[in-house]
Parts: C-alpha cells; sequence; structure tokens
C-alpha cells in the first residue's frame, strides 16, 4: 500500500457515512487530482468504493459526483490498514477498543 | 477572470479526455468540471490568483488521469486488430481452399494431373481447416496448389505461345 492510498483511505474510513468529492478528498489529503483520481477509479473497480452523482442544484450549478465505502470496503479497509499499521510497527487504525465495551 | 479560468480549465479538461472511450468520457468530464467552481471559489483559499492557480492546475493535471485509461484503450484496440487480422486469415485460407477444389479439375491450362494435385491440395485444406481446425497447415496446403496451379498456367501458356496455329503443330 503506498502512503497516498493509505492517506485516501483513512479520510474515506474516517466516518463512513459522509460522502467525499473528489475535491475534498484532494484537500484532505493533500494529493494532486491526477494522483488521486486514478486512485478513486481503481478502488471503485474493486468494490470498495461507491460513487453517485449529487441531485442537480437549483442555482444551475453542474451536480458533483461523490464518493464512500461500501460495507465490504469499509471491513476490507479496516483490515488493509491495521494490516499495513502492524507491517510498519505502528497502531492500527480501527482496531483500537472503544472504552468500556469489551471484545 | 474567474471566467477565464473556468473555460481555460474545460477547455484543458476536454483536451484530457480527447480520445477516451465514449462510455467514460462525457462521465468524466461532467465530474471534473463540476469541480471547478468549488475550487475557485474555495473559501478556504484566501488569494484569487491562489485559487485561479489551483483550478487550472486540477486541469491541467487530469491528463495523468486519462494515461492509464487510454492505454488499456489502446491495448484492447491492438487485441481487436489482432483477431480481426486472424478471422482475415482463416477466411482467406478457407476462399483459397475452396477456389482450388473448384478450379482444380475445371481449369484447362494444368492438365489433368495438375488439375488433380491442385484439387487434392484444396480438399486437404479444407479438411484440415474444417476437421481439425489446422488453419497454418491448411494455409501451407494452399499455398502449395496455387503454387503449382499458377506454375501449370505458366507453362501451359508457354506452350500455347509456341503453338503454330496454321501448322497445327509447336512451333
Amino acid at each position: 500500500m503506498t502512503a497516498p492510498l493509505e492517506r485516501v483511505l483513512r479520510i474515506l474510513l474516517e466516518d463512513p457515512a459522509v460522502p467525499r468529492y473528489g475535491y475534498d478528498l484532494m484537500r484532505a489529503a493533500k494529493l494532486a487530482s491526477g494522483t488521486l483520481y486514478p486512485m478513486l477509479a481503481r478502488l471503485e473497480e474493486e468494490n470498495l468504493l461507491t460513487s453517485e452523482w449529487e441531485t442537480p442544484a437549483e442555482d444551475g450549478q453542474r451536480p458533483r459526483k461523490y464518493y464512500m465505502l461500501t460495507g465490504e470496503g469499509i471491513q476490507v479497509v479496516r483490515q488493509e490498514l491495521a494490516e499495513f499499521a502492524a507491517s510498519r510497527g505502528g497502531p492500527a487504525y480501527g482496531t483500537r477498543p472503544v472504552p468500556g465495551v469489551t471484545s | 477572470m474567474t471566467g477565464r479560468v473556468l473555460r481555460a480549465s474545460e477547455w484543458l479538461i476536454w483536451r484530457a479526455c480527447w480520445g477516451l472511450p465514449d462510455s467514460i468520457r462525457d462521465e468524466r468530464y461532467c465530474e471534473w468540471t463540476a469541480e471547478l467552481p468549488h475550487i475557485l471559489h474555495d473559501s478556504e483559499v484566501r488569494f484569487a490568483l491562489h485559487r485561479a492557480l489551483n483550478t487550472l492546475m486540477f486541469a491541467a493535471d487530469q491528463r495523468r488521469c486519462v494515461r492509464p485509461l487510454r492505454q488499456a484503450r489502446a491495448a484492447s484496440l491492438r487485441e481487436q486488430a489482432g483477431a480481426l487480422a486472424a478471422w482475415s486469415l482463416y477466411n482467406l485460407v478457407l476462399i483459397a481452399d475452396v477456389a482450388l477444389v473448384l478450379l482444380g479439375p475445371a481449369s484447362p491450362f494444368v492438365g489433368f494431373f495438375g488439375g488433380v494435385f491442385v484439387f487434392g491440395m484444396g480438399g486437404a485444406g479444407l479438411g484440415l481447416v474444417f476437421g481439425l481446425g489446422y488453419v497454418g497447415c491448411a494455409g501451407f496446403f494452399g499455398f502449395v496448389g496455387a503454387f503449382v496451379g499458377l506454375f501449370g498456367v505458366v507453362v501451359r501458356l508457354e506452350h500455347l505461345q509456341s503453338f503454330d496455329l496454321a501448322s497445327g503443330s509447336d512451333a
């Protein structure tokens, strides 16, 4: 897993229910469009990501396309990030125990 | 200035999308151009010039996005061309063999045995194509049959040229 991909996945996993636009992801991950969009296309091909067009606004602005992790994507990404973090010896993302909950 | 920047950025994206497969070109163009006003009016970027530059950079960098898609399309086209060439060769071999089978015995130029040989070659070629699916071998038979047939035609034409019509004998 490359560092840019890791950044994008972490952002998408922060709140999987929130739709993310391409430019928002670019800004958050500090990536150029030429790096981000092929990555999104690949994730979408692998069914980890889903995209939707927003409903057209009345002010005539073009509808934007937003991206969200799929149910399968959330699981796979959590696992991948955990493995990636473990391989680097860092803390695993999304695997921290929630206080008060015992597994 | 914003209008010009938007138009220039849209043109850059349009240029980047040029050559993409039809199925995805419009979608990519719409997706990327829809982001332009949001980049150009991004309230988190203070200076207008910076925002304009970001917009142009966003549009210009889309060339990198379409490169793998174009390469995939080129590979697909090469594959199609290869399949078409193979299909054409197959049909060429088939037509040649059928022609040899039909014209071999009917041709007055190659003589009886030549005709039988050409017919045999064409028949063997067709048998290989339909019976065993060996297009390459059938092509070889077709080629040999055609070569012998042509050789027979040339020999017979030379013979006819040297034939003296008045006396009815060879000159």
